[in-house]
């Protein structure tokens, strides 16, 4: 029918009467809209019947909008016919006979939008591109922070996907550690454990160690976030496989280049710009490279001198830090059975400044400050046989610090090699075996006159301009050793674990072996609930510096420390991907042969000499962590919590909380998304930490400077943090690339939280330090 | 091989006012350099360091500079000790057990009501001390540590109406072949002219100082027993009762500038350092 023959009969509408319209309006209607319905069948018809067109073999590829990433086991369909065409690995589809002409093509895909497409082709056609956009572009994993069977029970991690999104941590993965339980709250570059100092925290990248995991301040990680695949967080009762660290580790994997399709990233935002690339190499080989350059220091400077032209007069300090890192990784997959990774990762921080008016008398004149490092980092994966593999990699580098305060200097440079190999075999459905090698090999050369109150306990406030002046000029080698065997038992019906390994470490400088038994047992109560304990045996070397003849002790003996572990899991969500999460334990660590430092003289090689350390210190750390997670396709809320009571024993017997003793940490943080928006927000708050407050000071006339009067060791504490961050994140999604905005805004309402305490110069007056007010950070990612 | 982190972290965090984005880094502490209350500005000792090889008891005149503006003239109690103590510089603490007693003039009294002329700013009375046989006090310890020099502690604590004031002065006893002096500040410049008395101009000037010597040239032994030869580095303090000098602490390539906030003559006063106890003051008053 066609619609005209409608328009007569339309003529005489307005000659009846309401209840009549009505009804013939509704006729109308059904008969129009049969007449469309017909009419797009015709429209078919007539090219598909009436036409003598030959059939056509259309080829192409199905792809995520945006990403361009490909869908593959997608079913494609087209109409009227019904024809179906399924996507392969690569997203290629290919409908080898098609009838000519005008079609409807239909894709559904869960978690992406429908496509429903009229497409036109009178000829064979190759390449065809369908795009899919997603239902959600920033969907929240569903990872189970300490996951059952995870190989290492202590074991925390954090996706990119979780912490792309983390609100407060600008996308940044060791920021985001923050987030988790037992993890402290720093206002420097560092990441304290369990109320333990950040010295006892190791920073590995693909399990080397690295001499630092933040850039300056603390601004960002020294990887690119879209160079790492997840971030390790073990603490305490972590399992032989690591060593030398008392509190814990800290663990960058970095991601394994793309081998489906080229990806490219820039961003700029606040303090940095930076781009990412990488993509597969012809078969079996894949790369990325990222680079990213901060002009933090432009930035500082811009405000000190606007702050100045307001003031009138010029800046007290001029700064100028600024920091870089690059990174690269190349796959290749050299058969079914092995595997060759090269891995590059370099960084360099600057910071210089020039204080021209020494208020507070600590130094004057200019301090310059450069630290970098680079890491290769070649591994190797080789499968023997079904059930066993070996992995060897090893890491060169080289490692500067350079820091001249005024007229002191201290330089290092260590030249560090570091191999790990580790066998795995599994011997049966109950029995698992691991061991490897864990070496590490230092040479050093320590160019230094500087003051030792730069190395000093953090709780003294010892002038710089009093304290020992440190010189070496030494060059020397340490060479650390690690072996390591672990064995996995599945009894009583997989009911029961048993992980029973040892590590044995040997370190060079303090000369001695150390045997480290660590043990694990974990119970399935339910499929949905676990129940895990471990314990173990730490030993942490002392520094080259802090065994020093001329800088330290050499009779320091290793650190030593006791790990208990108790951890209940339980999944609430009952097979389901949404719902609860619960993570609950409890921890205790006993600490030995701490280094305090001392003011006695000791006989050495028949003279008396600054003993300066001595290994008699002692103290705990226990408490209790918990994270219950919910989680939904769209939102989650993680809540957080850590009681902590970290404690030393000082040389007078007495026992003290220790710097790092916050005594609650509550971290709650939840995300939305909601089409192309994310939202997210977190909530934090953090019991002060102890310090001991001045009582006064004495003059010291050879350094022009006052000597602090110390009151009751560690018995104030700063105030409690609180801080409440916001975060926005919105995706425009084209064909080829997507733009991405962020807005992440810190400390909210602004709140003066107090980092420390200040003194004048004769520690007559003192007042708060506070940290940041409202911090907004502001970027621009683009992703092709 | 690190060194810590967080120390050098707690430098950065005073040298880089991220927070300048809140100007946190503000305070509302007293300046050092500005006079009133009590203060001691240096304390001169005739020999800064003392021959370690001496085999015989070494005296040495040390004397005190103070201002007290505020309180005008008052009699000050002064104790003074002395002792050795080579880990003073480990912990801050002065950890000698069996301290000497110095006798101080006037019985152990000060009257700073002498100082009315000099706007209360001035030296006070010289003690001269006698220091043990160097070398057997400082025998047994290692030859880094008398090369470098090991702490003679002098100690002069004030109190006057309950208000305390103490000070630490070292004398280092090395076996240096050449032993530190004094450095010697001669004159203080305003604008690059000599100037008689407190400024009284007004206006931003130049503030500078004339030094007939020059820093010295001395060795650092390190700890592997060679040695590094290294140039004093002096730093000049400025106090000042009025107006405002800044920077009011300066390295020697580095300058100052002096602006008077009213044309009355005011206590300009210009202390010299070496860094290795040596020290000098120059004191201008109207």
């Amino acid at each position: 029918m066609k619609l005209s023959l409608y328009w007569n009969r339309i003529n005489c509408f307005t000659k009846l009467d309401a209840f009549k319209k009505f009804y013939l309006f509704f006729i109308l209607l059904t008969l129009v809209s049969l007449n469309a319905r017909s009419e797009k069948k015709d429209k078919f018809s007539q090219n598909t019947q009436s036409q003598v067109l030959p059939n056509v073999k259309i080829s192409g590829v199905l792809l995520e909008k945006g990403s361009r990433k490909p869908i593959s086991n997608a079913n494609i369909y087209v109409l009227p016919e019904g024809l179906k065409a399924t996507t392969d690995k690569s997203g290629a589809f290919i409908f080898e006979s098609l009838p000519a002409g005008f079609r409807q093509w239909v894709v559904t895909v869960s978690g992406y939008k429908n496509l429903k497409l009229d497409y036109k082709y009178e000829s064979s056609q190759e390449g065809v591109k369908l795009y899919l956009e997603r239902k959600i572009y920033t969907p929240f994993e569903t990872t189970v922070v300490g996951k059952i069977k995870k190989e290492d029970p202590s074991q925390k991690t954090l996706k990119k996907s979780e912490f792309l999104v983390m609100p407060g941590s600008n996308g940044d993965p060791i920021i985001a550690l923050e987030n988790l339980p037992g993890v402290g709250l720093s206002f420097d570059a560092d990441v304290t454990i369990q109320g333990s100092p950040p010295e006892d925290t190791r920073y590995l990248i693909e399990g080397h160690e690295i001499p630092y995991i933040f850039h300056f301040y603390g601004l960002n990680t020294v990887a690119l976030p879209e160079s790492v695949e997840s971030v390790d967080f073990l603490s305490a009762g972590y399992g032989a496989k690591f060593g030398r660290a008392s509190s814990g580790l800290v663990n960058l994997n970095l991601q394994k280049p793309r081998t489906d399709r080229s990806y490219q990233m820039a961003f700029v935002d606040l303090t940095a710009a930076g781009g990412f690339a990488e993509g597969p190499l012809g078969q079996n080989k894949s790369y990325f490279v990222g680079a990213r350059y901060s002009y933090v220091g432009q930035i500082i400077k811009l405000a000190t001198d606007a702050l100045a032209d307001e003031n009138d007069g010029p800046p007290s300090f001029n700064v100028a830090p600024t920091y870089m890192d690059i990174n690269f990784s190349y796959h290749n997959k050299l058969s079914d059975r092995s595997n060759l990774e090269f891995t590059a990762l370099a960084s360099r921080d600057i910071v210089k400044a020039v204080q021209e008016d020494a208020e507070n008398l600590t130094f004057s004149g200019t301090i310059y400050g450069k630290t970098e490092f680079f890491r290769l980092i070649p591994k190797y994966t080789y499968r023997l046989s079904g059930d066993s593999k070996i992995e060897t990699s090893i890491a060169a580098g080289i490692d500067r610090q350079l820091f001249t305060p005024g007229i002191e200097r201290l330089n290092i440079t260590t030249t560090r090699v570091s191999w790990r190999a580790e066998y795995e075999k599994i011997f049966s459905d109950t029995y698992k075996l691991s061991a490897g090698t864990d070496f590490l090999y230092d040479y050093y050369k320590l160019d230094a006159r500087i003051s030792s109150a730069l190395f000093g306990d953090d709780d003294s406030d010892l002038p710089f301009g009093l304290a020992e002046i440190l010189t070496s000029n030494d060059k020397s080698s340490d060479f650390k050793q690690g072996y390591f065997v672990k064995n996995r038992f599945d009894l009583f019906d997989k009911k029961w674990g048993l992980n029973v390994g040892a590590r044995l470490d040997h370190f060079q400088l303090h000369k001695e072996f150390y045997f480290q038994p660590r043990l694990g047992v974990d119970y399935k109560i339910t499929p949905e609930s676990n129940l895990y304990f471990n314990t173990g045996v730490y030993y942490q070397p002392e520094t080259p510096i802090n065994l020093g003849e001329g800088t330290g002790n050499p009779d320091l003996e290793a650190s030593k420390s006791l790990h208990y572990a108790l951890r209940y899991d339980q999944d609430f969500r009952s097979g389901s991907t949404e719902g609860f999460l619960l993570s609950a334990g409890l921890f205790y660590k006993d600490l030995r042969n701490l280094r305090v430092q001392s003011s006695s003289q000791v006989t050495r090689n028949n003279e008396l000499v600054p003993e300066r350390y001595k290994s008699n210190g002692e103290g705990s750390s226990k408490g209790f962590e918990t994270l219950l997670k919910y989680k939904r396709e769209r939102s989650f809320v993680n809540l957080g919590y850590t009681y902590t009571k970290s404690e030393r024993i000082g040389l007078d017997g007495l026992t003290y909380p220790s710097l790092q003793d916050q005594t609650h940490n509550l971290n709650i943080s939840s995300g939305y998304s909601w089409g192309k928006y994310v939202f997210g927000a977190r909530f934090r708050y953090v019991t002060g930490v102890p310090y001991t407050p001045n009582m006064g000071g004495i003059y010291y006339d050879n350094a022009d400077t006052y000597i602090p009067i110390p009151g009751r060791r560690l018995s104030e504490r700063i105030d409690d943090f609180w801080q409440l961050d916001l975060r926005i994140d919105r995706k425009w999604v084209y064909e080829k690339w997507i733009l991405s905005v962020y807005l992440d805004l810190q400390n909210i309402t602004s709140r003066k939280n107090q980092t420390s305490i200040s003194y004048s110069f004769d520690y007559s007056e003192s007042q708060k330090s506070t940290g940041l007010p409202l911090f907004p950070s502001f970027g621009v990612k683009g992703e092709f | 091989m690190n060194i810590s982190k967080s120390k050098i972290k707690y430098l950065v965090r005073l040298a880089i006012p991220l927070l300048i984005f809140s100007g946190c880094s503000n305070n509302n502490f007293k300046k050092f350099s500005e006079l009133g209350d009590l203060r001691i500005l240096a304390v001169v000792a005739d020999i800064p360091e003392v021959d370690g090889n001496s085999t015989s008891p070494v005296s040495v005149t040390l004397t005190p500079y103070i201002s007290d503006v505020t309180a005008a003239g008052r009699i000050f109690n002064v104790n003074v000790f002395s002792c050795l103590d080579p880990s003073f510089s480990q912990l801050g603490d002065v950890g000698c057990d069996n301290p000497q007693v110095e006798a101080y003039p006037n019985g152990n009294t000060f009257d700073a009501g002498t100082l009315a002329a000099t706007n209360f700013s001035g030296a006070m009375d010289a003690i001269t001390i006698s220091i043990p046989n160097p070398s057997v006090l400082i025998a047994g310890y290692s030859n880094q540590q008398k090369h470098n020099g090991i702490s003679y502690l002098v100690a002069f604590a004030l109190e006057s109406g309950g208000e305390e004031l103490t000070v630490i002065k070292s004398i280092s006893i090395s076996t240096r072949a050449v032993l530190n002096t004094n450095p010697v500040i001669q004159d203080i410049l305003l604008d690059g002219s000599s100037i008689g008395s407190g400024p009284t101009t007004s206006g931003e000037l130049d503030l500078t100082y004339t030094a007939p010597g020059s820093p010295e040239a001395y060795s650092e032994m390190l700890s592997d027993g060679s040695f590094e030869s290294r140039t004093e580095s002096y730093v000049t303090t400025w106090f000042y009762s009025d107006g405002e000098v800044s920077p009011a602490r300066i390295l020697e390539n580095q300058k100052s500038f002096y602006e008077a906030k009213n044309t009355s003559p005011i206590g300009l006063i210009g202390v010299l350092r070496d860094r290795r106890g040596g020290v000098d003051v120059r004191i201008l008053n109207p």
